[in-house]
């Protein structure tokens, strides 16, 4: 009879798949398509009703009761139950992943054991009844067997139909590689989860109870896991990333679910408990991409696992098949939605998927008041959420104060209790736990978006530097990159915008100075001087263009360029806690200028300067004058070759303004450039030999003041054509 | 009054009305964010508080009512409140001097079309609200937990929902710290006044400091000498708390001040006692009001006149590398800014003394083994967590230097060289109080020298992780101020270099006592002397990642 019902099998298979072939081989592809899910559709619905059916195998079975055999066989037929297992996750996940590994897989390694499964047909229908010599044609057998030849036809039709190509053709060693990585990764994903158990036993003296090296393990794999998937997928192409999510969810489902039925259902078993819903919601939320359902996973379902983890309702050994079960579920629920956002599969939490998921909460948790009161008269293990049982009470004094309240009524036959200040305690505890769980991701997402744009930092100074090398073409790197002979200062192109700013601050700015020549930079107030500055300088970074000082590029070379420069800035600000001979000692040190040479300079523009006397005083006792009399010693004291002064007059007494610009002069004789911002036009007009204007971040014009002078033109006249204000 | 005086009265209250906005405007930033959900947040942050405070010390109550008989009687409450006004008012001194003196604001009200009176009176209001604020979070949240425990039908003494007993929790809440405030600006003038003829007077300054230290030093060596030995925790409970009892009964006895306040919660002379407070406050005012009139704006303008400090810098040598430059600046700053110095490292000088303390009490105490092996772990774990929470000098490595911030930038010295100057000056200065503590804790208690080199390895390990992290993290995240150097004080990076201090010091220290009790003796070392180690991999990590990578941005 046995052999009847397989041939029966058999026959059955190849009459579909041959109608098939006749009939759908013409038809459109968007018909092949929906047919593939109307197969896939039927497959589900026979595994679903599988699923609600008495299966004892994992019951009997896991503990290799020996009337099912030898070892060996035993092995086996768990072998094929976990592969099936595998059968059945990559068959319901093709509507939602498009990678063709998966479907090598299911050709070539799943269509076998399919096969395997209906040449042992009796001993898989005895295992899953739980009875020796069962009938050929039980109901276990018809549904089995409708499984298996829907399975294969969906083989045929893959191959046949659709016609699935393997990819072994291109690159062998990568389609073996792929293929392989992938079939134990799955493998392992779907393993019986009672498999180590009998292979290893319970190893029930490392327990897993709160704070135990036990727990310590559990939680280390954990992170290892979650690890080891994100760093693999994250830099992967969508499809890839979406399929291990897809993956991850319904072997979740299927998991916990596949085992659920291996003896009838009492009421404490429904999945109401979160992590047991949560495996059957997981899945079709990510299918189905809906945010408000993930709102619910991301918010509430991962701080319920993460607390499971933490205090577990566990105390079996190690790798028995109560704690894995529990292990197993607990895990991927924690892991899946945290995975699912890392892996850009699903949108990140806001302030508003934290408040769907109160919302959601919210029902959940009435709900469960409702079931948990009423069931109680049916059945007193019913325990969802752990409202009913002592379970939180012994882990937390607290909770065994607050169910000390408690408010009875009865309706008819059926009696109510309730324990309003242990629920209004959990409630808004566990509400507590879902903000510090929003923060928490706040911050992985901050430290996220950092790391990525670190990433795009390092390639872009890898790129900066490539071709940096390049430009120098075998020169060593403290030589000037492009070095052009006469010229100090080169812009090229320079642009700038600000955070946030929608508004260029400097827009396409070009600029040759030469060497030895006193240039100014005229413009108004907010034209753009001293971001132009700043940036030439190095303080700030820009994107777009070029600045060389020297030869040296501010960018790829900076250490080179800035030896070369000595800076004013505008705010005149020092060290006030130092002296003034400390402080342009200190820059002296910093230049690397020879003690001797420093001491020399620092006399001479100290009595230049007329801060000989107060130059051992603190600074913070100088006036502003003073202190913008030492910040131009300090940049003076290693001789610049390009000496950047930001509104260097301000503050200054006459006599000062006068040696200030005297030395201007003098420091550019030498050979050296001096680069000058200010909006007073007369000062610029007596010392500068070139001036360029900018306004608004443009650069209105360089001009020739000896030029000027000849053509009789008034450098103000053009200062205010060129900044009006329109 | 004639009309013009009113008038000229009414001018006055506006102008005064004006200030107080202005003020308020810059000291109080809650409704400056511009952003709802912000100040949805602050606000929820800040009940939180509110609420986790309330909870805590109502359990503390509670376990002295409980446990030990402890009778939460109107000596108590008394008591307490003494407490209370004592803490508000020794803040309060410090906000004054903060508020009406050393503040540079006062170079700009005193030019505006207003009195130095007007000016006066805003800044006192001023301070007022800030004193509410305390107030709010150290006075209401003990009587809200107080009310909780000893109020109510479970226990007779109070009756919590009375209108008197409410009226009270308002009143101390929100009008005493009046008195307070103006208590504290009396006594503040001739403390001014003293202070500055010792500025003068560098002989006043040597004795005014071996003072200050020769009286810190003998108050400490007095809290440690009132440990006494053989404390038996459990034992001698109901001895303490009797005795904590007669205490507060004798100050019942002898503070009519408190105990009237006290009663006035039961509505006993509340009418009376409310006008006298009242009545008291108002001359308070005045008083306050007219002994400040001539005083005030000679001594808050001359506030910020700088003495002159000449040094011999002359014979100063140079450094022969640039990283050598640096750490002297670093040491000269710091040396010839000794406020700057202890603002840095308060919570590192404090450490060696809370050590001597708290082992005093560990060796009073009668121990079991266990009890010795948790010495070690409790040692470790104290010493780690101060050391973790004095690291500001680095936390705000990059902020301190303020508008001087160019500097870090263009210079030609790399970025490294720049935060390891400041890493290695909190490194040594914090081994070095480390070693003090560790020492101090071997002496006292009987903790081998073996253990007291693993806490210094340990505590010294941990302190540098948490220096490279908090300087790459104001290096990424600077509090800069391109026109004032001084805003650095106010940078949020201070609170979060001691939290984040806090936070690890705890958890390494729970992990410490968690593996001396429950793991062998050779695991648990493993594990404590590996823990560092591991947080110290990640620091370098960040530190070489920010400095190389993020170029913060002004």
């Amino acid at each position: 009879m046995w052999f009847l019902s397989s041939s029966l099998i058999v026959l059955s298979i190849a009459i579909i798949c041959v109608a098939l072939y006749f009939l759908i081989r013409n038809k459109s592809n968007k018909f092949k398509t929906i047919f593939w899910y109307v197969l896939i559709g039927c497959f589900f619905a026979i595994v679903v009703v599988r699923i609600f059916k008495l299966d004892v195998f994992d019951h009997i079975v896991k503990f290799n009761y020996p009337q099912f055999g030898s070892k060996l066989r035993v092995t086996m037929l768990n072998i094929l139950r976990g592969v099936s297992s595998l059968s059945i996750l990559l068959i319901t996940a093709q509507p939602f992943i498009k990678n063709k590994t998966v479907r090598d897989i299911m050709l070539l390694f799943c269509a076998p054991v399919a096969v395997l499964n209906i040449i042992f047909f009796k001993a898989n229908v005895e295992c899953i009844t739980g009875v020796l010599e069962a009938k050929p044609f039980c109901y276990q057998a018809i549904t089995l067997s409708i499984q298996l030849s829907i399975e294969l036809v969906i083989y045929f039709y893959l191959i046949f139909i659709l016609k699935h190509k393997f990819n072994f053709k291109e690159n062998i060693k990568l389609f073996f590689f792929n293929f392989f990585a992938c079939l134990f990764a799955l493998l392992l994903l779907m393993m019986p989860l009672h498999n180590p158990q009998q292979l290893f036993g319970m190893l029930s003296d490392i327990n897993v109870e709160f704070l135990t090296f036990g727990q310590h393990i559990w939680i280390a794999v954990t992170l290892l896991f979650m690890l080891l998937i994100h760093l693999i997928f994250r830099n992967k192409n969508e499809d890839i990333r979406n399929s291990v999510i897809v993956f991850l969810a319904l072997a979740c489902f299927y998991q916990f679910n596949l085992y659920y039925t291996s003896i009838e259902i009492p009421l404490h078993n429904l999945p109401f408990h979160m992590c047991n819903l949560a495996t059957i919601l997981i899945p079709i939320s990510i299918i189905t991409k809906s945010k408000k359902l993930f709102s619910f996973n991301l918010y509430v379902n991962v701080v319920g696992a993460f607390i499971a983890i933490l205090l577990p309702d566990n105390d079996s050994g190690l790798i028995s098949y109560s704690f894995l079960k529990f292990a197993y579920e607990h895990t991927l629920v924690f892991a899946i939605p945290l995975l699912a956002v890392s892996l850009r599969v699903m949108p990140r939490g806001s302030f508003k998927q934290l408040l769907n998921g109160i919302a959601l909460f919210t029902v959940y948790f009435v709900l469960m008041i409702i079931l948990n009161t009423w069931l109680y008269n049916y059945d007193a293990g019913v325990n969802f959420f752990y409202l009913n049982d002592e379970f939180l009470a012994q882990m937390l004094p607290i909770f065994r104060i607050t169910r000390q309240v408690t408010f009875k009524f009865t309706i008819g036959s059926l009696s109510f209790k309730l324990y309003p200040v242990f629920y209004l305690l959990m409630y808004f505890g566990f509400i507590a736990f879902m903000f510090v769980a929003h923060w928490i991701y706040k911050e992985v997402y901050k430290n996220m978006d950092y790391k990525e744009n670190l990433r795009k930092e390092y390639m872009l100074k890898k790129l900066d530097r490539v071709e940096l090398l390049k430009a120098l073409d075998g020169r060593p790197e403290s030589e000037p990159v492009n070095y052009k002979e006469g010229y100090m200062l080169n812009i090229s192109h320079f642009s700038k915008t600000y955070d946030g700013a929608k508004v260029k601050a400097v827009d396409d700015f070009s600029l040759e100075v030469k060497e030895g020549e006193v240039f100014g930079f005229l413009g108004a107030n907010g034209a753009g001087k001293s971001t132009t500055i700043k940036t030439i300088i190095g303080i700030l970074p820009f994107e777009e263009g070029k600045i060389e000082i020297g030869g040296f590029d501010i960018k790829t070379q900076s250490l080179e360029a800035k030896k070369l420069i000595g800076y004013v800035p505008d705010n005149h600000s020092v060290y006030e806690s130092l002296t003034g001979r400390q402080y342009v000692n200190y820059i002296a040190e910093l230049y690397n200028v020879d003690p001797q040479e420093a001491e020399e300079r620092l006399v001479e523009l100290a009595e230049k300067f007329n801060l000989t006397k107060a130059i051992d005083n603190q600074i913070k006792t100088y006036s502003h004058g003073m202190k913008q009399k030492i910040t131009i010693i300090s940049a003076l004291i290693h001789n610049p070759k390009l000496w950047i002064l930001d509104e260097p007059l301000t503050g200054l007494d006459p006599q000062s303004s006068f040696e200030v610009k005297e030395y201007m002069r003098e420091h550019a004789q030498k050979g050296n450039t001096v680069f000058f911002s200010s909006h007073v036009i007369e000062v610029v007009e007596k010392i500068c030999d070139r001036v360029a204007i900018i306004n608004n971040g443009v650069c209105q014009g360089v001009y020739d003041l000896k030029q000027l002078k000849k053509e009789n033109k008034s450098l103000e006249q053009i200062f205010l054509e060129k900044t009006k204000r329109k | 009054m004639d009309a013009k005086k009113k008038s000229a009265i009414r001018e006055s209250f506006s102008r005064i009305q004006k200030l107080i906005k202005l003020q308020f405007a810059e000291k109080f930033t809650l409704f400056k964010t511009g952003n709802k959900r912000s100040l949805i947040y602050s606000i929820l942050f800040k009940l939180f508080g509110f609420v986790i405070g309330t909870i805590a010390l109502y359990f503390v109550l509670k376990f002295f009512r409980d446990s030990a008989g402890f009778s939460l009687n109107e000596g108590v409450l008394g008591g307490i409140l003494f407490l209370l006004c004592l803490v508000c008012f020794l803040s309060t001194i410090s906000r004054v001097f903060k508020n009406l003196y050393n503040v540079k604001d006062n170079q700009f009200l005193f030019t505006l079309p207003v009195t130095s009176n007007e000016v006066f009176v805003s800044k006192i209001v001023i301070t007022f609200m800030q004193e509410i604020i305390t107030a709010i979070l150290l006075s209401l949240t003990f009587q809200t937990a107080f009310s909780l425990v000893a109020g109510g039908m479970l226990y007779p003494v109070f009756n919590t929902s009375s209108f008197s007993y409410v009226f009270m929790v308002l009143f101390t809440t929100f009008i005493l710290p009046i008195m307070i405030v103006l208590l504290a600006t009396l006594i503040s003038i001739p403390v001014v006044l003293l202070i500055k003829f010792i500025k003068k007077h560098t002989v006043a300054v040597i004795i005014s400091l071996i003072i200050i230290l020769s009286l810190s030093l003998l108050a400490f060596s007095l809290i440690v000498n009132l440990v006494v030995v053989n404390i038996s925790l459990v034992g001698q409970w109901f001895t303490l708390s009797f005795k904590l009892q007669t205490a507060f009964d004798n100050f019942a006895k002898n503070s009519w001040i408190f105990m009237t306040l006290a009663n006035m919660y039961n509505g006993v002379g509340i009418v009376w006692g409310t006008l006298v407070i009242f009545a008291i406050t108002i001359i308070l005012f005045f008083a306050t009001y007219y002994i400040m009139k001539p005083f005030y704006f000679k001594i808050s303008v001359t506030e910020n006149i700088k003495q002159k400090n000449v040094m011999n810098t002359k014979s100063s040598k140079q450094c022969k590398t640039v990283f050598g430059a640096l750490i002297k600046k670093n040491i000269q700053m710091l040396w010839q800014n000794p406020s700057q110095f202890f603002s840095f490292f308060t919570i590192l000088i404090i450490m060696p003394f809370i050590i001597l303390l708290v082992d005093k009490f560990f060796n009073a105490l009668y121990l079991r083994d266990l009890g010795y092996e948790l010495l070690f772990g409790s040692n470790l774990a104290m010493i780690s967590i101060f050391a973790l929470m004095g690291n500001i000098y680095s936390g705000t490595g990059v902020s301190q230097e303020g508008s001087n911030y160019y500097l870090l930038k263009s210079g030609p010295v790399s970025y490294y060289k720049q935060g390891l100057s400041k890493v290695l000056i909190n490194f040594v200065i914090s081994v070095f109080f480390i070693i003090v503590s560790s020492f101090i804790a071997c002496i006292t208690t009987k903790i081998t020298f073996v253990q007291g080199i693993i806490i210094i390895l340990c505590a010294s390990v941990l302190s540098l992780s948490h220096i490279l992290y908090s300087y790459s993290y104001d290096f990424a995240y600077p509090f800069v101020s391109w026109y004032d150097s001084s805003q650095f004080q106010k940078s949020k990076n201070i609170g979060r270099t001691i939290t984040i201090g806090l936070v690890w010091g705890i958890i390494y220290g729970a992990f410490t006592i968690k593996f001396i009790y429950l793991a062998p003796p050779s695991r648990a070392l493993i594990y404590m002397i590996i823990i560092p180690f591991v947080f110290l991999v990640f620091a370098i990590r960040s530190f070489y990642l920010k400095l190389k990578y993020h170029t913060a941005k002004i």
